[in-house]
């Protein structure tokens, strides 16, 4: 796969193009949906999902804050079975070292299992120029390797594509027509991939969590490619961020009890992998090697400061599947290899240098739905907001300020609550009574800011009655039965 | 290379970082309570509702309930395990080896755990099974005494030390139901790269 730029063009621009892109905008809509329903039901098969939500968030707090001794006790048992460790300031750092040990191990035939951690390094553009042969062997990587694109959801990557647009690509890499039966795609895919597994010297993979007590690391999939990446090839590489770590199994089955409830609606994934260094003596299989990437790439700065809480997060995807503003305009629009939620606050983050970064912090509504279904309950409307706050210009105009501090003022009081948002309703319903063009000509006469912000946006009608109306009409009905 | 030192170094102590108190909740509670229930009968309707076939057999109906699964199938593998003793295949794992077990049809391997409460087995490295013995195949069997069945993954996980006293395998996977993506139109298909048919026998 060609390199993906992180940061190129704008949001605004991005997301104008995908909702004008109807296929795309239903398969968005209609795989989120889906995600965000067998959440809820997996989740309501807990004896109490809020209390080991809030353990959950406890213990990833408990972890992060001590995470350099997790970090060392787990790689002293890792090695200590046999297990490498390469410690990677940047992405630069992490591709150097894989593609020593591809080129040590004299490999031509990399398998690939599905990982954000190798999108973010861009592992494969470095492979392949190496003379590699890279696969991605994931059924949505694999889709979206063919295609030449990045991935567009955290666990479900080709969300974005149809059976015929796989169809597509497919039928142009078998040289003959697949498809667009989904049973005959994925039993194509199954071959073609079958080869490259009994072919491949290296295996590499992303880590869903590294368990500190054991030195060993997980991984969870549903199709068999992770098995398959870490029993089959000679050598297998594995990447992770460095806070993926758990403390120990009890706080491993703590998160595993939450992520593929969260992320997909099932109890478990289909395989929960856990490795625990390369083949062991008495063994009869598996990797010669194995090599764990430890991958700073920004996160320590993050560590320790207020945003902390955003390295909590263990990458199930349903603040994507919730979200508003993903919901319509799907991952591609948001330009980086995190998309959603998630992605506007570590984007700016894990990327201070790029200026361009930080607009994804915009791309949001402010909503909060997020914060409702995150595992671990990261609150990231609130991190949103902080980084909006970081990065505001300190030199907005007088009226400006003056109109932001009569409305602070106003708002912070009953009456004064009152009086404003009955002025407004007065407004909108002035507003609906009048030709839509004269109101998209107040929009170009207001000014400065003012207008940008109304020439976005449609005015939403008339109101009716208010919910403090509706409240005390509803309990004079009450009162009166 | 950034050494382990150099990289290390550059993350807050410990105490310098602002930690959250929030009261600790048991991990136990992370499933559903299944105090009392049959931890058997349970894990068979959760791996049925999975899409995995259940068998319950004693130890001497072991070889005749695997061969009819099985039937019209070859190649068979089926591993060297004393609970597999007497069920026949054209294929012995470990010794046919990886070549020998992509071959086959349909593999027949032992598992060391089952759990009631999401539906999985769980099975090690060991040369009984390998990591590949059981994975190439598109059908694969699991043999295990039905006194292994516990509730929860935790059960496992929190006493991996009396489990496995010599050390852990290199590698512990816990297979729920059959290999299947949604990556499609999220329509969930079967049979990926692992086994998209799966059978459990229970041995009383």
């Amino acid at each position: 796969m060609a390199g993906f730029s992180l940061v190129d063009g704008d949001f605004a621009a991005r997301s104008t193009a995908a909702v004008a892109d109807a296929p795309l905008v239903r398969a968005v809509r209609h795989g989120t949906e889906q995600m965000s329903r067998a959440r809820l039901v997996a989740l309501d098969r807990l004896a109490d999902p809020d209390a080991v939500r809030d353990a959950a968030r406890a213990a990833r707090t408990r972890t992060l804050s001590g995470l350099r001794d997790h970090l060392a006790a787990w790689a002293d048992a890792f090695e200590a079975r046999g297990g490498r460790v390469c410690w990677a300031t940047d992405a630069a750092q992490a591709r150097a070292y894989i593609l020593d040990v591809v080129r040590g191990a004299g490999a031509r035939r990399v398998v690939k299992g599905k990982s954000m951690a190798t999108e973010e390094i861009e592992l494969n553009a470095a492979l392949e120029a190496d003379g590699v042969e890279v696969m991605e062997t994931d059924l949505g990587e694999f889709i979206i390797q063919l295609a030449g694109e990045p991935p567009s959801h955290i666990i479900a990557p080709a969300l974005h594509k149809n059976r015929f647009d796989v169809a597509e690509l497919l039928s142009a890499d078998a040289g003959t027509p697949v498809g667009p039966e989904i049973s005959d795609e994925v039993a194509y895919a199954r071959r073609r991939l079958r080869e490259s597994f009994l072919r491949a010297d290296v295996g590499i993979t992303g880590v869903n969590f590294a368990v500190a007590s054991a030195g060993a690391v997980t991984l969870v999939e549903n199709e068999g490619n992770g098995r398959l990446c870490t029993s089959l090839p000679r050598v297998h590489i594995a990447v992770m961020g460095m806070e993926r770590v758990v403390a120990d199994w009890a706080e491993l089955d703590l998160m595993l009890a939450l992520l593929a409830r969260s992320a997909s609606g099932q109890d478990l994934s289909v395989y929960t992998n856990i490795l625990s260094g390369p083949r062991q003596p008495g063994e009869v299989d598996g990797p010669e090697e194995m090599h764990v990437v430890v991958l700073d790439n920004g996160r320590s700065s993050v560590l320790g400061g207020q945003f902390q809480e955003a390295l909590a997060c263990i990458r199930c995807g349903a603040c994507l599947n919730t979200c508003p503003v993903y919901r319509q305009v799907g991952g591609h629009a948001y330009g980086s290899v995190y998309a959603g939620p998630i992605g506007a606050v570590i984007t700016p983050l894990l990327h201070e240098s790029q200026p361009r970064a930080r607009e994804l912090a915009e791309a949001s509504s402010l909503c909060g739905a997020c914060h409702d279904v995150c595992p671990v309950r990261i609150p990231l409307h609130d991190l949103l907001v902080r980084l909006r706050e970081r990065d505001a210009p300190r030199d907005a105009s007088w009226p400006r300020r003056a109109g932001f501090r009569v409305w602070s003022a106003l708002w912070s009081t009953g009456v004064g609550y009152r009086a404003s948002t009955g002025l407004v309703r007065l407004a909108l319903r002035l507003g609906a009574r009048m030709p839509g063009r004269v109101v998209a000509r107040l929009a170009t006469v207001a000014p400065g800011w003012l207008g940008g912000w109304l020439g976005g946006r449609r005015p939403p009608g008339s109101p009716g009655p208010g919910l403090r109306a509706r409240l005390r009409r509803r309990s004079f009905m009450e009162e009166s039965r | 290379m950034s050494g382990r030192a150099e990289f290390l170094r550059r993350l807050p102590a410990p105490s310098a970082v602002p930690s959250l108190v929030v009261p600790p909740v048991g991990y136990l509670d992370a499933g559903a309570p299944i105090e009392g229930a049959d931890l058997v009968a349970l894990f068979e309707r959760r791996w049925r509702g999975l899409g995995g076939e259940a068998h319950r057999v004693t130890a001497d109906e072991v070889p005749a309930r695997v061969a009819a699964i099985v039937a019209g199938r070859s190649p068979v593998l089926v591993a060297d395990d004393p609970l597999l003793r007497g069920v026949s295949g054209e294929l012995r794992w470990p010794d046919c080896g990886v070549a020998g077990a992509e071959r086959a049809r349909v593999a027949v391997v032992t598992a060391v755990a089952a759990l009631a409460a999401t539906g999985g087995v769980v099975l090690d490295s060991r040369a009984a099974r390998g990591r590949s013995g059981a994975l190439l195949a598109p059908e694969a069997v699991f043999v295990l005494p039905e006194s292994t069945v516990v509730g929860h993954l935790g059960e496992v996980l929190r006493h991996t030390g009396e489990r496995w006293p010599g050390g852990m395998p290199s590698q512990l996977v816990v297979v729920s139901g059959p290999s299947r993506s949604a990556d499609i139109e999220h329509t969930l298909t079967r049979g990926v790269h692992g086994p998209g048919e799966v059978h459990a026998v229970l041995v009383r």
